[in-house]
């Protein structure tokens, strides 16, 4: 399908596509394609469809129609031909052709260099040195072709737009490839993109100027790539020898030097992809060039990076890449769901048997009522069994409680609010609510208050939260052990005006290869309890803060919490201001004074 | 006892009389086996061990609780109990080797089974297997065990 897209003029931002065998062009409302120009003839040009493009025909119009600044009465469209009519400037693209080979049949990325391929990595640079290429010096010494390259990369950005509108992914890369070798001397290219999920590079497109061998594949070295990726640098290599002395004789025998450059896609915010071109120096040429085999300069590195860039965009703006990164986002969705389900299904369950428990109950006490006082034995055991189902379904509902707090606080862009707060009490106050569930488990809870503990301000109801996410995990984990331990002690760094809180447990610790993981939202090493969102909630909550969570763990040793965040000392709110004048002692009153 | 059974036990006849257990009247007697039935718990969460443990209890039946297929074994060769109820969902930190033991002592013993949730793993072979889906309503449950322990023999007095 074709399309225009007006890039000057009053209609700037319209595109219309061409879909019919005729469209007309001009100022009045009779046109498919309709410009509000008033220095266009009401029937100023048609295109006609022709193939697979269109041709683009003057009807006499009395400003005349120019393709390419030249006038044109008549003219076959191609894919990026700027058309000017009256003050509006058009752009066209047509239909590219796919090839449907399969690509990733015909280029190999190898982990290393093979034995006979000696390339390495003759210079690099990053995608903002590269982008400054695009910027036009004071003093433009450059060769022709460079300004030429130059206006074609308007030329390539202005496509870049509009084919993000119109093409596909597979047609946008085509296209992009097209236009590299346009500009640059290459025999043949592809370009890669990188796959959201598995981050492998994935060929798209490739490309061989005429006259190359197509079959041949084209073997990119690994370690290259991934240079490019990681550091976000374009390479240009080359596998030529360093040898300065230059042997004639050899280079009959040798099969000639090649070429290559690589440069990153980068987007806007990472690496889409990477694009690969290179050549292939035959001795001849060599010889011809007195020995020198550069045919790739930094110059055309500056240039393919600042390409790739451009390219990278336009990979972004297109369906394909979008639906890469919603399957991706709805993964990580279905996952949140299935984990939240399974969570909320626990807590079901439990309120079933609590709601079982009290409906027992109720029928034995409906059973033995009214009957003489010897069933009063009955009719408590009936209001046991109701109060035991009732604790169940209390105990359910706090979970569920506790799930929905948990998750508004994971998900909320939620700024603390700092009120001036005692540190000291509010630990004591997750202490206290804790101990009866210490106990249960039969672990010792100590609390350890700081000596001096001055006001400092922060959220309390979120310190709360984070300390008792963090000093519930401790207890559950001495759940297993003889003597389990849960120590909880607070202190504030004068010198550092650091708040400190210290969890500590002798419980199971955390094994090393899961420690970077507790942090993560929904992973719980605690079998069914946990829901996963306790550490990920207590580490937002004290990063909202500016502080953070140290952990430092050892299996069958225990673990040891410490939260911390800045805070300074505020000036308590009863403290009275300094008088002036004499202090008034209270004097007692006479005792005789009562009449 | 093989296959399948699900039969639906519609109230007892059975007199009222029947020995307390726990302090907690029997609704309706309906595990009136004698010795009382051994049931074995097996779930990772004490509050459904709890539960379960409560409503059985009232029915009459015996308990035994373990928080994991590994315990269930030991219990199982210790206590021989007359049917075992295993919640796999609850018991994802053990591994597929214990849920495997436990399946192929159940069988040998012809323990009947009754597990509650689904899982990837592999339970079996088992001689009696009753899967129930999770969350499940207890009443269905209760009769469900209730009928499974009174298709099968009487067992010989333990020790």
């Amino acid at each position: 399908m074709a399309s225009l897209f007006v890039i000057q003029g009053r209609d700037q931002g319209t595109r219309f596509k061409l879909e019919e065998t005729v469209h007309t062009v001009g100022r009045t409302q009779n046109n498919s394609v309709r410009l509000h120009d008033t220095e266009i003839s009401r029937a100023h040009a048609e295109f006609v469809q022709r193939g697979n493009n269109y041709i683009l025909r003057d009807l006499g119009s009395s400003n005349g129609t120019f393709v390419n600044g030249q006038s044109a009465s008549e003219r076959e469209l191609v894919s990026g031909d700027q058309i000017q009519l009256g003050k509006s400037l058009l752009l066209y693209t047509g239909f590219v052709e796919v090839s449907d080979e399969n690509v990733a049949d015909k280029i190999d990325i190898v982990p290393q260099a093979a034995q006979d391929d000696a390339s390495r990595i003759v210079a690099a640079l990053s995608h903002t040195e590269g982008s400054e290429w695009l910027l036009p010096e004071a003093s433009d010494s450059s060769s022709p072709w460079i300004a030429r390259a130059r206006s074609n990369l308007q030329i390539m950005y202005r496509t870049a737009l509009a084919v993000s509108h119109t093409m596909d992914i597979d047609q946008l890369l085509a296209r992009i490839m097209e236009m590299i070798f346009e500009w640059v001397d290459a025999d043949r290219g592809c370009i890669m993109l990188k796959d959201t999920q598995t981050d492998a590079l994935v060929p798209k497109v490739r490309r061989h100027r005429r006259g190359v061998r197509s079959d041949e594949k084209i073997t990119i070295s690994k370690t290259i790539l991934d240079y490019v990726v990681q550091h976000n640098e374009g390479v240009l290599t080359s596998d030529a020898r360093d040898d300065k002395r230059w042997d004639p004789a050899k280079s009959i025998v040798k099969l000639g030097v090649r070429e290559a450059i690589c440069v990153p896609m980068q987007g806007r915010y990472n690496v889409v992809g990477v694009i690969y071109i290179d050549t292939s120096i035959t001795p001849q040429r060599m010889l011809m060039n007195e020995g020198k085999a550069d045919q790739f300069t930094e110059e055309h590195l500056r240039l393919m990076i600042a390409i790739a860039h451009q390219a990278a965009l336009a990979v972004e703006d297109t369906s394909y890449y979008k639906a890469m990164v919603q399957a991706e986002r709805l993964a990580a969705v279905g996952q949140t769901i299935a984990s939240l389900s399974h969570h909320i299904k626990n807590i079901l369950q439990g309120v079933r048997g609590g709601s079982y428990l009290i409906e027992l109950g109720l029928g034995d006490h409906d059973g033995v009522a009214g009957l003489d006082d010897a069933n009063d034995e009955k009719s408590a055991k009936a209001v046991d069994t109701i109060r035991k189902g009732w604790k169940i379904v209390e105990r359910n509902q706090q979970r569920i409680s506790s799930l929905v707090m948990d998750m508004l606080t994971f998900s909320k862009e939620r700024q603390p609010e700092p009120k001036p707060s005692d540190l000291n009490e509010v630990a004591g106050e997750v202490a206290e609510h804790l101990q009866s569930r210490a106990e249960e488990l039969g672990v010792e809870l100590q609390w350890l208050p700081a000596q001096d503990m001055p006001t400092l301000m922060f959220d309390p109801e979120a310190m709360h939260s984070a300390i008792l996410n963090i000093v519930t995990n401790a207890l559950d984990a001495c759940d297993e052990s003889e003597h389990g331990t849960v120590t909880i002690s607070a202190a504030y760094d004068l010198a550092d005006k650091l708040a400190r809180l210290v969890i500590e447990d002798n419980g199971a610790g955390i094994a090393p290869d899961q420690i970077d993981s507790i942090f993560n939202v929904f992973v719980s090493h605690k079998g069914g309890r946990g829901t996963g969102l306790g550490l990920p909630v207590s580490r937002k909550i004290l990063e909202e803060h500016g502080g953070q969570i140290l952990v430092d763990s050892k299996v069958g040793r225990g673990s040891r919490f410490t939260l911390e965040f800045p805070a300074n000392p505020q000036v308590a709110v009863h403290e009275s201001p300094p008088q002036a004048g004499p202090t008034i002692a209270s004097v007692e009153p006479p005792s005789s004074v009562h009449s | 006892m093989h296959g399948l059974l699900i039969s639906a036990y519609r109230g007892s006849e059975f007199p009222p009389q029947l020995p307390l257990h726990n302090n907690l009247p029997p609704v309706n007697g309906a595990f009136c086996l004698s010795p009382p039935a051994r049931i074995l718990i097996v779930d990772s969460s004490a509050e459904a061990r709890d539960i379960l443990s409560t409503l059985l209890r009232r029915q009459g039946a015996e308990t035994i609780k373990a928080a994991g297929p590994s315990c269930a074994t030991a219990l199982l060769r210790q206590k021989t109990p007359d049917l075992i109820v295993f919640d796999v969902e609850s018991s994802t930190s053990s591994s597929q080797e214990e849920t495997l033991d436990l399946g192929r002592l159940a069988s040998l013993s012809d323990t009947p089974i009754v597990v509650l949730g689904t899982t990837k793993r592999q339970i079996g072979p088992l001689t009696t297997e009753q899967f129930v889906s999770k969350p499940y309503h207890y009443g269905p449950l209760i009769r469900r065990i209730e009928s499974l322990l009174g298709s099968q023999p009487a067992r010989e007095m333990r020790g």
